[in-house]
């Protein structure tokens, strides 16, 4: 009879193999996942023992991957019976479904992208290959069957796979946390017991998290003092932020959020009261708590202080601006990587660089010391942003600034000589391995092409039939100011390149207006009257609904084109804060256009 | 060999109702030293204890519960500090848990609890007559005594349609399942959509005696092929859902879809309309439960609708759940139809008042139930009860104590017998304690939600020459009406 021991000998026994189909499917969905290069090696260390060589460029197309999945599943039966193959498949079908919340933080179902071929038909292989599993495999993998039955016949929903992903995770999850185990786990902590050097180590990693992403996302945070009497603000730049500040007394927070329901904005600032915020204040902490209120305005609309006898987070709605303040109770992992809002993931760090920042955060309460160079390495780490595309160069400008920071915690750290020209190279690197990745050598000519203003080479492509709708990647044009993911056309007005962007409309480039909108708004900054026509003709849309839309040209454009866009209805639906708006027009030195819109609302 | 415990807890598994074994498997406990004899004793005792010795009971137990939550609850202990009224106790051990979700995700969504936690919980000891469970997903093994299983998407697997005590399966989604066979399964619930109607027509179920079928029309399955699966199961009651999604770019429902259910029609005992159509082609004779789920998806105005086409039924659920839906004619129309002359039990959710309903007498109705949705500040008390329209009303059933403000200033209160309260708080119950002497002829308080309260607040629910009925959380209350479960006034049929 069967026990749950020989299931999990089993399970065991599949455990490398798990972990191959699932780094083979990511390795093979190439720019769909975050795995970096650097995991190509844990599966090359799996196939050598089953005798397969991988081919890396194999896997960019369809066959390749079809050929090489078919090589190493016969491999896998060979070396580890006929039984083990489905995992290798389940592996894979798995890989598109693990849990949303571990793939992409923050994301809601109706985001999530269809079911795709590839993950079909891993399920239907893995249907196939488990049909003939005897108990207790059968039976522990039942369930995993009818989720991929439902796969193969199209009834579940991408969304509804959330569930999938979390189970198959779980039944391989028993060896995969024993290899996570980590020595220096964290201890759980709350309010009720967390202890003041637990919330300034908090608070010193939040410092680190912050520091790391000013690396290339500029500075949002500010930090004075040390780990025993200093001030911590951050500003998200969203209208929500917090301050907090501590000595030898204890802690003491403010927080504003937007969306709050009580909040003092409209109050004059002489009757705002944020000591409201933290009722039962301890005496000790009252001159902290005057001195933090008065460095922001004092419209908060939470609070927070923590001594050896009194603690508390002030007042407990869920959109008061306190998730900071609970952030520092709890434990670092769940600060930095539990979604929605983990620090890791708003400040789009590598979960390397978040691991060293905690890392450090306790050298930092220790007193202090060097980063290593291979520390060094992760915090400057090029290749990869948190979302799985190229990351922003580092930006010179803050590296000072950065080993400043650091410093204050008792950090210091020396940057190599040389580290702004090997990011240089390691991005036009990665950008290049992006762009081979996605497109041909045609379609990156096409692009090219558009960039170039050069008519000639972007009919001769399109007449080879080239994809006059291919998207650039992260990074591409980065020097004309194109978002990413973008077309031709786009890149073409981006680059000012009139004649191949009116070559692209008339070969019927897609305009995306609506609901997209990126080609009329690129028109807008490259300010040219008979793109904007063209454009609104072509697409066939009578009116400009979206305000968005009418005030990127009120802010940029010639008057021309603001009244073209007045005529087509861009101002029919004016935001309620209509005059403030005009009044940063003509701070801005837009004088003409404010009194365009003026005359225009008066009119109507 | 079994030891006398498990020779015990094994008689208990087969008589659950005799209290014999379980003093005697009590005192066993209390020799060992396991405060679980206490609390079988207290619970025991609790059953049938009134005034002060209930309410020493009640302390007694919040008491050992909280002293001894590690030993009580094992591995759902953490869960217990903040899921209480999850756990249903009897008798010493739990005897129905709605599992907890591991968080609370943006946007409705709730990460369930990972296996890994709930697997161990199944197997603590105070599960072992656990006969009913509600989760979001099928926990892969079941505790051995479970006769109810609620699950909200699930894959079926043969290891499930093997528990041997399962009597009743309420399922929302189902992923996948085998032919459904289970020799002694009563009760089923499921949602006609994916693999659902072939699981159905491939079942296997000589016992089933009722079978909610949801979101008839929605997606799969021709009423008349429904009608055929159907026909050839063993269930004396139907409870059918009919959904309007538009087919073939109609909305709605035409006659010849009800005609194609006619042959079921003598079985069918609750009928759910998420649209205003229907059909005299599908008499209804044994109809007791007739919900309308009133939506603005709905295809035509809805506050024009005619009750006087839909079939007759003593109970009449309303859940009108779109601000599109003009409130005032809804209740204008209700009130004048045949239906409402008829109506014994109405129960309305509703984000507004019902228009005229409170101004026209409703001679028949002998149960109403209010919920205001959206809003839990909601008071319409005041409009339904000023013109003493229910001159039989007997059970009144309110979300919470503070919209009694409306009922106490009326006569009804001096004829109710039954009330159904949801208490969230000391506030709530400091409401009901203040209003409880407008309520001369008050037998029964049937009081929700109430194991998520102190000791200290249920005990204070006791004062009264009325007896106090501790039923479940609304959500419960809710899902279990259609089933044909809740058939005891105020909700309280699933204590």
């Amino acid at each position: 009879m069967s026990t749950a021991t020989d299931m999990q000998n089993h399970m065991q026994r599949y455990r490398d193999l798990w972990r191959l189909g699932l780094h083979f499917a990511s390795l093979a969905r190439g720019s769909r996942t975050k795995l970096k290069p650097a995991a190509i090696e844990p599966v090359r260390d799996v196939l050598e023992p089953l005798g397969v060589r991988l081919n890396v460029g194999k896997l960019a197309t369809e066959e390749g991957r079809d050929a090489t999945r078919t090589t190493i599943s016969a491999a896998v039966a060979r070396v580890h019976g006929s039984d083990a193959a489905p995992i290798f498949s389940l592996a894979w079908a798995a890989a598109d479904v693990r849990p949303w919340t571990e793939v992409e933080p923050g994301i809601v179902p109706d985001q999530i992208p269809p079911i795709g071929r590839d993950t079909s038909a891993a399920a239907q292989r893995f249907l196939t290959e488990s049909a003939g599993l005897e108990e207790p495999v059968r039976s522990e993998l039942a369930e995993l069957r009818g989720w991929c039955e439902a796969v193969v016949s199209g009834w579940a929903r991408s969304c509804e796979l959330a569930e999938f992903g979390q189970l198959v995770a779980e039944v391989f999850k028993r060896e995969d946390a024993a290899e996570a185990a980590d020595p220096d786990a964290d201890t759980p902590s709350s309010l009720q017991t967390a202890t003041p050097g637990h919330v300034v180590e908090m608070i010193v990693l939040h410092h680190l998290v912050c520091s790391i992403a000013a690396l290339r996302l500029g500075p949002s945070s500010m930090f004075r003092g040390d780990i025993y009497e200093g001030v911590h603000a951050h500003d998200d730049q969203s209208e929500s932020h917090f301050i907090v500040g501590w000595n030898r007394h204890g802690i003491v927070g403010f927080g504003f959020h937007k969306y709050a329901a009580h909040e003092e904005i409209d109050t004059p600032e002489a009757e705002r009261n944020p000591m409201r915020h933290l009722p039962g204040l301890p005496s000790a902490l009252l001159p902290l708590a005057e001195q933090l209120s008065n460095q922001r305005g004092r419209w908060f609309t939470a609070g927070f202080y923590l001594t050896d006898t009194a603690r508390r987070i002030e007042p407990g709605y869920s959109d008061d601006g306190s998730a900071a303040f609970k952030a520092f109770v709890g434990p670092p992992r769940e600060a930095l990587f539990k979604p929605p809002a983990s620090w890791a993931m708003l400040r789009s760090l590598l979960r390397e660089q978040a691991e060293l920042a905690r890392l450090l955060a306790k050298r930092a309460m220790a007193g202090g010391g060097i980063i290593i160079n291979e520390e060094s390495d992760v915090l400057l780490d090029p290749s990869w942003n948190a979302e799985g595309r190229v990351s922003f160069p580092l930006r010179e400008d803050n590296l000072e600034r950065v080993v400043a920071e650091l410093a204050k915690v008792g950090l210091s750290w020396t940057v190599p000589g040389d580290v702004l020209a090997t990011d240089r190279a390691a991005m036009k690197g990665a950008i290049e391995a992006s762009i081979a990745e996605a497109m041909s050598a045609d379609e990156r000519a096409l692009l090219d092409a558009a960039c170039a203003n050069d008519v000639g080479t972007i009919r001769q492509l399109l007449a080879k039939g080239v994809n006059i709708n291919v998207r650039s990647v992260h990074g591409q044009f980065d020097g004309i100011g194109a978002a990413p993911c973008m077309p031709p056309l786009v890149i073409a007005l981006c680059a000012r390149a009139k004649e191949a962007a009116i070559a692209l409309i008339e070969a019927g480039a897609e305009l995306r207006f609506p609901p997209g909108r990126p080609a009329l708004v690129a028109a807008l900054q490259a300010n040219d009257i008979d793109l904007v026509r063209l454009l609104l003709e072509r697409s066939r849309v009578r009116a400009v609904a979206a305000f968005q839309v009418f005030w990127k040209a009120a802010a940029v454009a010639d008057r021309a084109i603001v009244e073209l866009l007045l005529d087509a209805g861009g101002l029919s639906k004016p935001p309620p804060q209509m005059d403030q708006m005009i009044a940063q027009l003509r701070q801005r030195g837009r004088g003409e256009i404010a009194d365009l819109i003026e005359a225009h609302l008066a009119k109507r | 060999m079994p030891d006398a415990g498990d020779t015990l807890l094994q008689s208990i598994a087969a008589r659950p109702d005799s209290a014999e074994s379980y003093i005697e498997y009590a005192a066993l406990l209390r020799s060992n030293g396991d405060p679980r004899g206490d609390l079988i004793d207290v619970q025991l005792e609790l059953e049938t204890a009134r005034g002060a010795r209930a309410k020493e009971l009640i302390f007694a137990e919040e008491k050992l519960l909280t002293e001894h939550a590690a030993h009580f609850y094992g591995p759902l202990a953490e869960l217990s500090t903040k899921h209480r009224g999850s756990f249903t106790w009897r008798r010493g051990f739990i005897r129905g848990l709605a599992v907890p979700p591991e968080s609370w995700g943006s946007k409705g969504h709730t990460v369930p609890l990972p296996l890994d936690k709930l697997g161990p919980a199944l197997d603590h000891p105070a599960m072992r007559l656990c006969r009913e469970l509600w989760s979001k997903r099928w926990p892969k093994r079941l505790p051995s005594c479970v006769e109810r299983l609620h699950l909200q998407q699930a894959v079926i697997t043969e290891r499930l349609l093997a528990a041997s005590h399962l009597r009743e399966l309420d399922l929302w989604t189902m992923v996948a399942s085998p032919p459904l066979r289970h020799e002694r399964l009563r009760v089923l619930g499921l949602q006609l959509k994916g693999p659902a109607l072939d699981a159905l027509a491939s079942a296997e179920l000589p016992e089933l005696e009722t079978l909610v079928l949801r979101g008839i029309g929605s997606d799969d399955g021709e009423p008349g092929h429904v009608q055929e699966v159907l026909a050839r199961l063993p269930a004396r009651k139907l409870f059918l859902g009919v959904q309007s999604k538009p087919r073939d770019g109609r909305s709605g429902w035409t006659d010849g879809d009800f005609a194609a259910l006619a042959p079921i029609a003598e079985r069918v005992e609750g009928l759910e309309l998420h649209c205003p159509f229907f059909s005299a082609n599908l008499p209804c004779p044994h109809l007791r439960r007739l919900k309308l789920e009133l939506h603005s998806r709905t295809g035509a105005p809805v506050g024009e609708l005619d009750f006087d086409v839909l079939p007759r039924a003593r109970e009449l659920y309303l859940h009108v759940r779109s601000h599109q839906v003009n409130h005032t004619a809804l209740g204008e129309s209700f009130v004048r139809s045949e239906l409402a002359k008829h109506v014994r039990t109405l129960h309305i959710e509703a984000s507004r008042p019902i228009g005229a309903l409170g101004k026209a007498p409703l001679e028949c109705l002998e149960e109403l139930s209010v919920m205001p949705m959206g809003s839990m500040h909601l008071d319409v008390s005041h409009e339904l009860f000023k013109e003493d329209a229910f001159p039989g009303l007997r059970t009144l059933t309110l979300r919470m104590p503070r919209q009694l403000s409306g009922v106490v200033e009326s006569p009804v209160a001096s004829r109710l017998e039954t009330l159904s309260l949801y208490f969230d708080g000391e506030a709530g119950a400091k409401t009901w304690l203040e209003a409880r002497n407008r309520f001369p002829k008050l037998r029964t308080l049937v009081a929700r939600g109430t194991r998520q309260l102190s000791g200290a607040v249920r005990a204070a629910l006791l004062d009264g020459d009325h007896d106090v009925v501790w039923a479940e959380h609304d959500r419960w209350a809710h899902a279990h009406w259609f089933t044909g479960a809740g058939d005891a006034r105020g909700f309280a049929g699933i204590v």
